[in-house]
């Protein structure tokens, strides 16, 4: 009996797979020799443009941190305020402050940066439907050019944070160029150390070194930033030398180390905290809500749910911010402290019962949502938990129909300032008032701080509010999270910024 | 025949009808927000200037009725403009078409590899039933079933980026981009086109008519090729038919972990983001290819088997 010989074929279709898995391997090899350190920086990031390069959105943070866009001013990785495209600056009124261009930068498309570009750039994003809180009507009034090389930011009500504000990479400057259709376009818009070439939407962004660079050309040639939403694949992609920096890395991904890869963690502004609601029983009592937080364990939460890669919280700030309170420290676990000050609220631990709201778009707030259930639970009191999407949860917290809601709150989100935080979150008219906390001698040292231009000052006023909502305990600050970053030990000059404006610098190199 | 492909066209357009009022009203069901969710997806902060909610309403078209929104989304959908995404601010239809695009080479080549694959091992598996290879196929397949594609994806990476690094971890850049995905997109259609093969081959092999021709002395690689594969191979083109129609959707789990911005990426992000005409043009346009290919199969069998044009009430 004759047969196919199949057999024959497999055999055939085996080679034929190797022999395309062998051409994929060579044409790799290529592209990776090719995109070799030196020539090509790759950054494996997880966000790209989410808003056509809106400025007021966080697109513009994706422009700055890949060396493109610059602002008038630069937050810099120390904190503090440093020139950007702006030499200088004065206060020339207390509702005026005048901002000096540089002289001789250009945007990548050979147009010069003037005052009347800079004013053009800043009030299409001022005038933006939904503006940037850190550039808004509400804390900006006014952008005007005085003279060629003069711009006056104008602002409602005295400002002393106007350099901060112009350090926000919602107030980068593009190209007139950048801004002539649906979309903003940042190819050959900007002014920094790199230009965009090329925007390959929800892929890549090209960018190509800007040798006209005012501070001096860049040490890489070309800069790719790869939009790869899968953290492990972006940690990958470094390992593998297909990218030299991973951004934005959870905790599970790289917990060991590897061989050339260095793994730059760096504390955020960012702190997860049990709200309770101030104004109704049982929370209103202050000695309830400093029993709930003598009941929780932040270490323990900060080395479970985030495996490590949280520190407890000392209060609404990280611990190194020059408006934390001095010897700021986490409260310790202490379940005869909360049994005492429960019997002395004449509350008895067995009679709470406590709805704990938790909200699905992060990950992590379920897990933290048990582990608080269960230290409470240690002291009697009965806790359940509903969890659902924050927007169906928001309308009842922000009415105050709610007990308790765990929440992860950015505290410096437009400005290196925590007025804006402190004002949305703890003033009694507050737009983000979810702890429904209202107190009078707070409000006035909260409005007294936002408009101290003394630095030190209004520093000293910020601890103050915050060593209250520490001590009052009416939020129960839970851990200070961190961010990791994956950096190839091939690339040197890498710095985390605390406010994730820059990724990509002219000081990044190629290590030899 | 023409009564029929009337009839289905009709009911095609009645669910697509259904589908895109779905889409419209499915981001209305819940208690939050449409445009607050579109602010917090463009800025990471949970606290929302109450004025900007309404700016962004007002100049997005929201603050209209919504079975106004809806019929003049539907309007300028029938003339194929699908407006411009909330996000990225660009043309959906030329979005969508992109995307769509870019899954169909990861469906039709996953769909290629899994069929090359599949046509001669279920044939050889139905030749000697019970022999060694037909159980080698057996445990094959069921094992390609059982493995989820976010299990196989990390691990597939895992040893071919990482660890023998002949293939790139992720990216839609060059063809060594291609084969991971595809390869392992595969594996599931392949196993099920491989047992259907085996079964229908099996059927064949024991037709009348093979036993004729292969009683005139026709050698059997001629027979299964001339008979068996042309009668066995409908069951095996009804279910590739079905894995495209899934496939051109796009694979959500494939497509987010190897990067690739393809259809099942789209809808996801959409989602997530909250960017309502790029979600309502992906759902209608996934329901449409869906119902589509269906229809086409559909009228295929009738070309192919007029016995059946009966039973359908097509004549």
């Amino acid at each position: 009996m004759q047969t196919i010989d199949l057999g024959r074929a497999l055999r055939r279709l085996a080679m034929a797979g190797t022999g395309i898995l062998a051409l994929a391997a060579v044409a790799e090899r290529a592209g990776a020799q090719s995109a070799a350190p030196g020539g090509t920086l790759v950054v494996a990031d997880l966000f790209g443009s989410r808003a056509g390069w809106a400025l007021e959105t966080d697109d513009a943070f994706v422009l700055s941190s890949a060396g493109c866009m610059e602002m008038l001013t630069r937050i810099d990785f120390d904190g503090t305020v440093k020139p950007g495209l702006a030499t200088s600056w004065v206060q020339t009124a207390p509702n005026a402050w005048d901002f000096t261009l540089r002289e001789g930068v250009k945007f990548a498309d050979g147009r010069p940066l003037d005052a009347q570009a800079v004013v053009g750039s800043l009030n299409r994003t001022l005038r933006a439907a939904a503006p940037a809180r850190s550039f808004s009507p509400r804390v900006v009034s006014e952008v005007a050019a005085i003279d060629a090389r003069t711009v006056r930011v104008t602002t409602p009500a005295p400002s002393v944070l106007v350099p901060l504000r112009m350090g926000s990479p919602n107030t980068g400057i593009l190209s007139p160029a950048a801004f002539q259709g649906e979309r903003n376009n940042p190819v050959r818009a900007c002014t920094g150390p790199f230009t965009v070439v090329e925007d390959v939407p929800r892929q890549v962004l090209r960018l190509e070194r800007n040798p006209d660079y005012w501070g001096g050309p860049a040490q890489y040639a070309r800069v790719e930033f790869r939009i790869v939403p899968d953290a492990q694949v972006r940690a990958t992609m470094v390992q593998t030398g297909e990218a030299q920096i991973a951004t934005i890395l959870p905790g599970t991904v790289l917990r060991q180390p590897v061989r050339n890869v260095t793994v730059h963690a760096a504390d955020v502004t960012r702190v997860t905290s049990l709200y309770l609601n101030n104004s109704k029983p049982p929370f209103n009592d202050v000695r309830v809500r400093q029993a709930i937080q003598a009941a929780l364990d932040s270490s323990a939460i900060a080395a479970s749910v985030y495996e490590g890669l949280a520190r407890p919280a000392v209060g609404p700030f990280l611990p190194n911010a020059p408006w934390a309170p001095a010897g700021a420290a986490p409260v310790g676990r202490d379940l005869a402290k909360a049994r005492a000050l429960l019997a002395a609220a004449g509350v008895r631990p067995e009679s709470l019962r406590i709805e704990l709201l938790a909200y699905t778009e992060r990950a992590e707030l379920p897990d933290l949502a048990s582990v608080v259930q269960a230290q409470l639970g240690e002291l009697g009191i009965t806790v359940t938990i509903r969890v659902a999407a924050f927007a169906s949860l928001e309308p009842g917290v922000m009415a105050g129909n709610h007990q308790a809601m765990l929440l992860s709150r950015n505290h410096l989100t437009d400005v290196p300032d925590p007025g804006a935080f402190l004002t949305a979150d703890y003033t009694c008219r507050g737009a983000f008032n979810i702890s429904h906390f209202c107190d009078a001698a707070t409000d006035a040292k909260i409005a007294e701080a936002v408009t101290t231009a003394e630095a030190e000052r209004r520093f000293a006023l910020y601890a103050e509010v915050a060593a209250k909502l520490h001590q009052d305990a009416v939020t129960v600050f839970l851990v200070r999270e961190q961010q990791r970053d994956a950096v190839s030990n091939s690339v040197r000059g890498y710095r985390s910024h605390l406010f994730n404006h820059y990724i990509v610098t002219r000081d990044l190199a190629p290590a030899r | 025949m023409v009564r029929f492909a009337v009839r289905r066209a009709l009911i095609m357009l009645a669910m697509l009808l259904a589908v895109s009022m779905l889409a419209f009203a499915v981001p209305y069901l819940g208690d939050g927000d449409p445009v607050r969710d579109l602010i917090r997806a463009r800025v990471s902060d949970q606290a929302i200037d109450p004025a900007a909610v309404e700016g962004l309403r007002v100049q997005l078209g929201l603050d209209r009725p919504l079975s106004v929104q809806y019929l003049d989304w539907l309007g300028r959908a029938l003339t194929g403009d699908f407006g411009v995404s909330f996000t990225s601010r660009l043309s959906v239809g030329r979005t969508v078409a992109g995307a769509l695009m870019i899954s169909a080479i990861l469906a039709v080549s996953a769909l290629l590899l899994a069929l090359a694959v599949a046509l001669p091992l279920g044939m050889a598996a139905a030749l000697r039933p019970g022999g060694l290879l037909d159980g080698f196929v057996t445990v094959f397949t069921q094992a390609l079933v059982a493995l989820p594609e976010y299990w196989l994806a990390p691990v597939g990476i895992l040893v071919f980026a990482l660890y023998l690094g002949w293939l790139p971890s992720a990216g839609w850049n060059s063809p060594a981009s291609l084969v991971l995905p595809v390869a392992i997109l595969s594996l599931r259609p392949m196993a099920y086109l491989t047992r259907v093969t085996r079964a229908s081959m099996l059927d064949v092999l024991d037709s009348p008519y093979i036993l004729a021709a292969r009683s005139r002395g026709l050698a059997m690689g001629q027979t299964l090729i001339r008979h068996g594969l042309r009668n066995g191979i409908i069951p095996v083109i009804t279910l590739l038919a079905l894995w495209l129609a899934g496939l051109l959707g796009g694979s959500v789990v494939i497509e987010v972990i190897f990067a690739i911005p393809g259809m099942g990426r789209l809808v996801y992000e959409a989602v997530i983001e909250k960017d309502l005409p790029l979600l309502q043009a992906g759902l209608v346009s996934i329901v449409a290819l869906a119902v589509l290919i269906n229809t086409a199969t559909d009228l295929l069998y009738l070309a192919i088997n007029p016995a059946l044009r009966s039973s359908h009430g097509a004549n």
